[in-house]
């Protein structure tokens, strides 16, 4: 089966076009060519389609798309208004003011239908994650965690400190009367190095001869006058107040 | 004629006297110990004679203040209680000072004691231990700080005139 001879009045002339812009494949442009071999007048229509193709670059880029006028623009304009807002009669006014408040109050009931049926079909509040599921992290709202950094090293010189004991062979000591100890508590003997302990070894009392009371206020503990001194001959004179057991 | 009124001056007003060095033992006796501080073997003896159920006693603390004539201190004994001294007189004639304390439970007493002789008082306070507070005071001249002069300052000069001697 041949494909039979094309002439000027079958050649479809998309195929010349096609051939124009090397779009053919082997077999069809091999019959474009016969056919243009054939005839030579179809070579003046495929100059112009190479003239007009998309390989003509140069023509391309000077075309320019032809911009509508104003008076077009202003014409469109008013056929947009006119076909969203028509004219309306002034006999429909209040038909369209009780329109407006139909749909105001239709509108209204509508809106509370839906949140009334929001919240029947509402879905049940989402339940807490079980104990050992990571809990998820609210990326929004949670805080910005900002990392302490630490400073960078400093250089420490260590600055050497002056010795106290510098130009000192021996520590002086101070003396037992360079010490003057106002209170001992009895913690044993032996403890302190140097100063004379106002705890004296002996204890020794005034006798009855060493020691007069010369006023004595009163006081419950006794309850004659002056206090007992003395429990006897050859008692230590001393004031006794304890309570009795 | 000013050197004079301070000759005058210095003749006529006595010098001040000195602090009194006051030492106060505190004294802690109990039923409980029959463990007597040596330094307090006499003054257990003569409270015993009192009260001979106290067989213990101990030093709780020594402490010593330089009081002026006329001067009070307070001395902290123990669980807050407080001992207060005034020094009312100097050394007497008869070699005694005059002191008054204010022990713990009781009032004033002024008493005249010779130095360096401790005067006891068994208060009515007792710790919650149960032991009976005592404090000891005894009252010297005080003598700290003073040294005895050199032996070239002790030697009187060839009378007012050093340049004589």
């Amino acid at each position: 089966m041949t494909t039979p001879a094309h002439t000027p009045e079958n050649f479809p002339p998309e195929l010349l076009a096609a051939y124009a812009d090397n779009e053919l494949d082997a077999v069809t442009r091999s019959r474009v060519e016969a056919y243009l071999a054939e005839h030579p007048e179809a070579l003046a229509e495929l100059t112009a389609q190479r003239a007009f193709g998309p390989g003509n670059a140069l023509l391309w880029e000077r075309a320019e798309v032809p911009e509508p006028s104003a008076a077009a623009w202003n014409v469109v304009r008013r056929g947009i208004g006119q076909a969203f807002n028509p004219p309306v009669p002034a006999t429909t006014q209040t038909n369209r003011t009780f329109t407006r408040r139909t749909v105001a109050a239709i509108l209204g009931i509508v809106a509370i239908a839906a949140v009334v049926a929001f919240l029947v079909v509402k879905p049940a509040a989402p339940q807490p994650p079980p104990s050992d599921a990571p809990k998820p992290v609210d990326v929004v709202n949670a805080a910005p965690v900002i990392l302490e950094v630490a400073p960078p090293p400093r250089l420490v010189v260590p600055v050497s400190q002056p010795n106290p004991l510098e130009g000192i062979a021996v520590l002086p000591m101070a003396s037992d009367d360079d010490v003057i100890l106002h209170r001992v508590p009895d913690t044993g003997a032996g403890w302190l190095p140097v100063g004379h302990n106002p705890l004296p070894k002996t204890l020794l009392f005034a006798t009855v001869e060493e020691v007069h009371l010369e006023d004595v206020k009163p006081c419950p503990a006794w309850p004659k006058g002056m206090p007992k001194m003395t429990n006897g001959p050859g008692t230590m004179p001393m004031i006794f107040a304890a309570k009795p057991r | 004629m000013s050197g004079v009124f301070v000759s005058v001056f210095l003749i006529l007003c006595p010098a001040p006297e000195d602090p009194v060095r006051v030492t106060v033992v505190i004294v802690l006796a109990t039923d409980a110990n029959n463990t007597i501080d040596p330094a307090l073997a006499e003054l257990a003896k003569q409270v015993q004679k009192r009260d001979p159920k106290l067989t213990g006693f101990t030093v709780h603390a020594t402490e010593a203040k330089s009081i002026a004539i006329g001067d009070s201190a307070t001395i902290e004994l123990i669980d807050k209680q407080e001992l207060k001294v005034t020094v009312t007189r100097a050394k007497d004639a008869a070699g005694k000072i005059s002191m008054t304390i204010k022990p713990p439970g009781l009032e004033n007493l002024t008493y005249g004691c010779v130095c360096d002789k401790f005067f006891p008082v068994v208060t009515p306070y007792r710790t919650k231990a149960g032991e009976v507070l005592i404090v000891a005071v005894m009252a010297k001249p005080c003598t700290l700080g003073k040294k005895p002069k050199d032996k070239e300052d002790a030697q009187p000069r060839n009378g007012w005139f050093p340049w004589l001697g």
